[in-house]
């Protein structure tokens, strides 16, 4: 049986990601995707990215470092990315979205993160092409928003200079467990002995957690998403209003969406869906009535019950990293996942603290059970934490 | 692959090259999907209806994909491309999106 | 300038068809009954509908309404089909600004 320092299973921007500064800490990787890099959430997203995003009193240290990541990652990984940092409209259509978007701005300046309050008057200042319904807005100039398939690829094409191996196409159908350790994986072509294996398997993740009789709190949310054809340039800020998010890509093109729908994995879009989602975005910015759709799509979020990333190791199963979850913030959080997970695989520890996404925060902790392979003993056998 | 051109251009709406896709190819790239994400050939207005075939045909050459492996690009509405406005109008009951307050 | 075949080896004489007159980028441009926007171009000997984000020029490319190489604006409508859209007398057909607006 083949070997390896560490497989990690799944392709999309938090795999790829962990692969990268695994293998830039030597360590032996091979990343396992059934599909295709990017495939599924992390190139079904509109590439938000930003400090603001994070949840305060939390995470907001954890974005603040992810988007500090990425803005050495185009340089870093020689390759573009078409990373894109001009900042961030938090809008309000209401009153009540006003308030929010007050609390919104304050939460985040009482942690450092940059956010200024603006009238309606004075976003379409900085906006002009903003409808004359908005009430004002959060100005996060920190934020930006990135190529999420060039990221993706990017962060594995680094990750094979350093010596990692990148498998497409190749489907980890099991975690192998041996006395309370995990061992490596079954893949539908052989298996690969491992001493560590991190999941990054997005939605896919719980499937593979219940084969260990672990019930992993990871749903799929589907979110769905429009294109247009090029326009010329009306914005480099991300503009986001509660319901819908817009943002102009380097090329012209404009990405609109989204939603979070408990659908399974039915890959469909909805029309009553798309055509609000043209309405609205009427609303935050006319001009682009006239605005062509090239496409609508769907992909799968992983999302949790508090929206927040599970990485941590599990109890019962030494070896075992949780990189998954990441709900509605992948590609934001990625850089900072993948920097995290390899110094909790190379070092044992981390440089920023991993409570946010612990496992057990969830009511019903999650344990590798009897049945899944020989375990030493207890819940907490071999669980380290953070 | 054959003698030709780098330069040629294979996706006309995006102006992806041969040597663009070329360049994926021999990083691992095997369906019509993985080569649109990394090089943009199939994102532009014709969604690929004009440049599948020769993306297609530069999978096959060189005995990289069988042609029974061949997995046709992914299609998604519209059929063609179609204003906001229209859009917008064609659901004018549409319900709200769950985080519109 | 009239590229159309008149007298065709094994059609015969072209039949009489209704003159008309559109006008593409200011420039009149004479059509008949039938033509569609791209034909009366065409045999106006203009080949050259746009110009592509790399700036090259662009026309007619598949002729049958799949690519889009030939899309023109019409009475003010981006994103028609020269290939499709029949020619009308008085029409005005300019470059496709849907996407190139600005450009």
């Amino acid at each position: 049986m083949e070997t390896a320092d560490t497989v990690i299973v799944g392709g999309g921007v938090i795999g790829c990601a962990t692969a990268y500064y695994l293998a830039g800490r030597g360590l032996r990787v091979v990343l396992c995707e059934r599909r295709a890099l990017a495939a599924e959430a992390s190139g079904a997203n509109a590439g938000m990215v930003g400090a603001s995003g994070g949840l305060p009193g939390r995470t907001l240290l954890h974005t603040r470092k992810s988007i500090e990541l990425l803005a050495q990652a185009e340089e870093e990984l020689g390759q573009p990315i078409e990373f894109v940092r001009g900042g961030r409209f938090m809008l309000a259509h209401s009153p009540a979205q006003w308030t929010a978007v007050q609390d919104f701005a304050a939460t985040r300046r009482r942690e450092g993160i940059d956010v200024e309050l603006l009238s309606g008057p004075d976003a379409r200042r900085l906006e002009p092409l903003l409808g004359p319904s908005v009430v004002g807005a959060a100005h996060a100039p920190g934020d930006g928003h990135v190529n999420p398939f060039l990221l993706t690829h990017a962060y594995a094409a680094a990750a094979k200079r350093h010596g990692a191996e990148i498998r497409t196409g190749v489907t980890v159908t099991a975690l192998d467990m041996s006395g309370g350790r995990v061992s490596g994986v079954r893949t539908q072509t052989g298996g690969i002995a491992a001493a560590t294996v991190v999941l990054a398997a997005g939605a896919w993740s719980a499937e593979l957690m219940a084969r260990l009789g672990v019930s992993l709190p990871v749903r799929p949310g589907r979110g769905q998403m429009l294109v247009t054809d090029v326009l010329p340039p009306l914005s480099r800020r991300v503009l986001r209003a509660p319901a819908l998010g817009i943002r102009q890509d380097v090329r012209g093109h404009l990405l609109i969406g989204s939603t979070v729908e408990d659908v399974g994995f039915d890959r469909g879009v909805t029309l009553p869906t798309l055509a609000r989602f043209c309405q609205v975005a009427a609303g935050i910015m006319p001009v682009l009535r006239t605005a062509r759709i090239l496409r609508a799509w769907s992909g799968f979020r992983p999302m949790t019950p508090d929206s927040l990333a599970i990485i941590d190791t599990v109890p019962g199963a030494t070896g075992l990293v949780l990189a998954t979850g990441h709900s509605r913030s992948g590609v934001s959080y990625g850089p900072v996942t993948g920097w995290l997970v390899a110094q909790l695989v190379a070092d044992g520890k981390t440089q920023l603290p991993l409570t946010p996404f612990r496992l057990d925060r969830f009511a019903a902790p999650a344990a590798i059970s009897a049945a899944a392979g020989s375990r030493t003993g207890s819940v907490t056998d071999g669980h380290t934490h953070h | 692959m054959a003698e030709r051109s780098r330069s040629v251009i294979v996706c006309r709406c995006e102006n992806v090259t041969i040597g663009e896709i070329a360049d994926v190819l021999e990083v691992g790239a095997r369906t019509f999907d993985e080569i649109k994400r990394v090089t943009r050939a199939g994102m532009g207005i014709c969604q690929g209806r004009t440049c599948e075939c020769v993306v297609t045909d530069l999978l096959v050459e060189d005995g990289r994909v069988a042609p029974e492996e061949i997995v046709s690009r992914s299609v998604r509405p519209p059929v063609r491309p179609i204003t906001l406005e229209v859009l917008a109008a064609s659901e004018p009951d549409a319900p709200r999106l769950p985080d519109e307050a | 300038m009239d590229t159309r075949i008149t007298e065709h080896s094994v059609l015969g004489p072209a039949p009489a068809r209704r003159r008309l007159s559109m006008r593409f980028q200011g420039r009149e441009i004479p059509a008949v009954d039938g033509d569609s926007i791209a034909s009366a171009l065409l045999a106006a000997g203009i080949r050259v509908i746009r110009h592509a984000a790399n700036g090259e020029p662009r026309g007619v490319y598949c002729g049958i309404g799949h690519c889009y190489e030939c899309r023109v604006t019409v009475n003010g409508v981006d994103g028609r089909r020269a290939c499709l859209v029949p020619a009308a007398d008085g029409m005005i057909v300019e470059k496709d600004m849907g996407a190139d607006r600005g450009r």
